[in-house]
C-alpha cells in the first residue's frame, strides 16, 4: 500500500510525506516540503533509515539518523516526521 | 556583483558556481529573466507548481541548491552572498548567519526608509507582513544564502503558477497571502526602480559588514563552472529528483 499525508508542522513549514507500507513496516519513505535540513543530502539518509521499520520504531530511527549524521533540521523534526508517516498509513485514499 | 538579467537556470548556476570558487566573499545582485519559480531543494516540483501554466506563460522552473519554499521571482530583487564557512564573517551557528545577513538586508530596506525586523529563520517582515525571505546552504566549506526583496507582488499571477494545497479554497488563500505579503512599493506608496533598491542592498551589506564592496565580476574559472552547472539546473534530472 501506498499512501501520502500532508501535514503542516505547528510554528514550522509543510511536510509531506509519501510512504509504502506492509502491514506496519515502512518499505519505502519520500519527504517533501519547504522545510531545511543541513547539510542537504541529509534527506536520503533520513528515508534511508525509515526503511524495513515499524511504525513504532520509526521516530528513534530518524532521530538517530539526525544525530549520527549531524543533521540540522528547521521547520520540521523527527516526530513530525513520523507523525506525518502514521498519519499515511491511515489514510483511505491510497495511491 | 551587478548583471544583467538572467534566466532562471544561469543565475543558480552563477550562485553554486561562486561558492564552489569562492575567492573571495561575494556579493551578487540579480534579477530574473524571463520571470521564474525556484522551488526548494526538498520539494516535489509537480506538487508545488504548475507546469502547464509556466509552459502557457514562458516562466522557467528552476530547483535550487537550498532548502525553503516555491519563489516567484517577477518584480523583485535577488541578493546573494558567498562567504568562507571559517573566515568568521558571519557566526558558524547556523541560525545566527542567518539572522546576521538578514540584518545586511534589513540596513539595506532602512535605506529605502522601510522598517524590516527579522523572523526567524528566513523571512523579514514590514508592518507585519513578509516583505523578504531567503535560504542557505553550505558546501566545501563556503557559505551561500540567497534571498529576494519583493518591489511589486502580484498574488493573483503568483498563483496562476503556484499551485494550492485545496483548490477549493484558491480564493481564501490568495487572500490570505495578500494580507501576509508585502512590498516595496506598498510599504512606501510609490514605485522603487530595481536600481535603487539594488544600490541600497549594496550600502546595507556595506554597512553590516563595515566593508566596501568592489564592483567585479565572474573570473574564467567561475564562468567555466557556471556554464557546467547550468546544464545540471536545466536537467530534467535535478528538476525532477522529487
Amino acid at each position: 500500500m501506498i499512501s501520502c499525508f500532508d501535514y503542516k508542522v505547528p510554528n514550522g513549514k509543510l511536510v509531506r510525506v509519501r510512504a509504502e507500507f506492509q502491514g506496519e513496516l515502512v518499505l519505502a519513505l519520500k519527504i517533501t516540503g519547504d522545510f531545511f535540513m543541513h547539510p542537504e543530502h541529509g534527506i536520503e539518509l533520513v528515508e534511508a533509515a525509515a526503511k524495513g521499520k515499524t511504525l513504532e520504531e520509526l521516530q528513534g530511527a530518524i532521530e538517530r539518523a539526525v544525530e549520527e549524521n549531524s543533521i540540522t533540521l528547521f521547520g520540521v523534526s523527527p516526530e513530525a516526521i513520523a507523525h506525518a508517516v502514521k498519519m499515511a498509513s491511515g489514510q483511505s485514499g491510497q495511491v | 556583483m551587478v548583471g544583467k538579467p538572467m534566466d532562471a537556470f544561469t543565475n543558480m548556476a552563477i550562485d553554486k558556481a561562486v561558492l564552489f570558487s569562492r575567492p573571495k566573499p561575494t556579493v551578487r545582485l540579480y534579477q530574473w529573466k524571463p520571470a521564474a519559480v525556484s522551488i526548494g531543494c526538498f520539494q516535489g516540483l509537480e506538487q508545488e507548481v504548475d507546469l502547464n501554466a509556466c509552459s502557457k506563460h514562458g516562466i522557467d522552473v528552476v530547483r535550487r541548491i537550498t532548502g525553503g519554499g516555491a519563489v516567484f521571482h517577477d518584480k523583485e530583487i535577488t541578493y546573494s552572498i558567498v562567504l568562507d564557512e571559517e573566515s568568521g564573517v558571519v557566526p558558524s551557528a547556523l541560525k545566527e548567519s542567518y539572522g546576521k545577513i538578514c540584518g545586511a538586508v534589513i540596513r539595506g530596506l532602512a535605506f529605502l526608509g522601510v522598517d524590516a525586523a527579522y523572523v526567524p529563520l528566513n523571512d523579514l517582515v514590514a508592518n507585519g507582513r513578509k516583505i523578504s525571505g531567503c535560504a542557505q546552504t553550505r558546501r566545501e566549506k563556503g557559505i551561500l544564502q540567497h534571498g529576494t526583496v519583493l518591489m511589486q507582488v502580484d498574488v493573483e499571477k503568483m498563483f496562476s503558477v503556484l499551485k494550492v494545497p485545496d483548490e477549493k479554497i484558491r480564493g481564501k488563500m490568495i487572500a490570505s497571502v495578500k494580507d501576509r505579503v508585502t512590498s516595496l512599493e506598498r510599504e512606501l506608496g510609490r514605485p522603487v526602480s530595481a536600481g535603487k533598491v539594488m544600490s541600497a542592498l549594496k550600502k546595507g551589506f556595506e554597512s553590516e559588514f563595515g566593508v566596501k564592496l568592489v564592483k567585479g565580476c565572474l573570473t574564467s574559472g567561475e564562468k567555466a563552472l557556471a556554464a557546467e552547472f547550468r546544464e545540471d539546473f536545466a536537467s530534467r534530472g535535478w528538476n525532477r529528483c522529487r
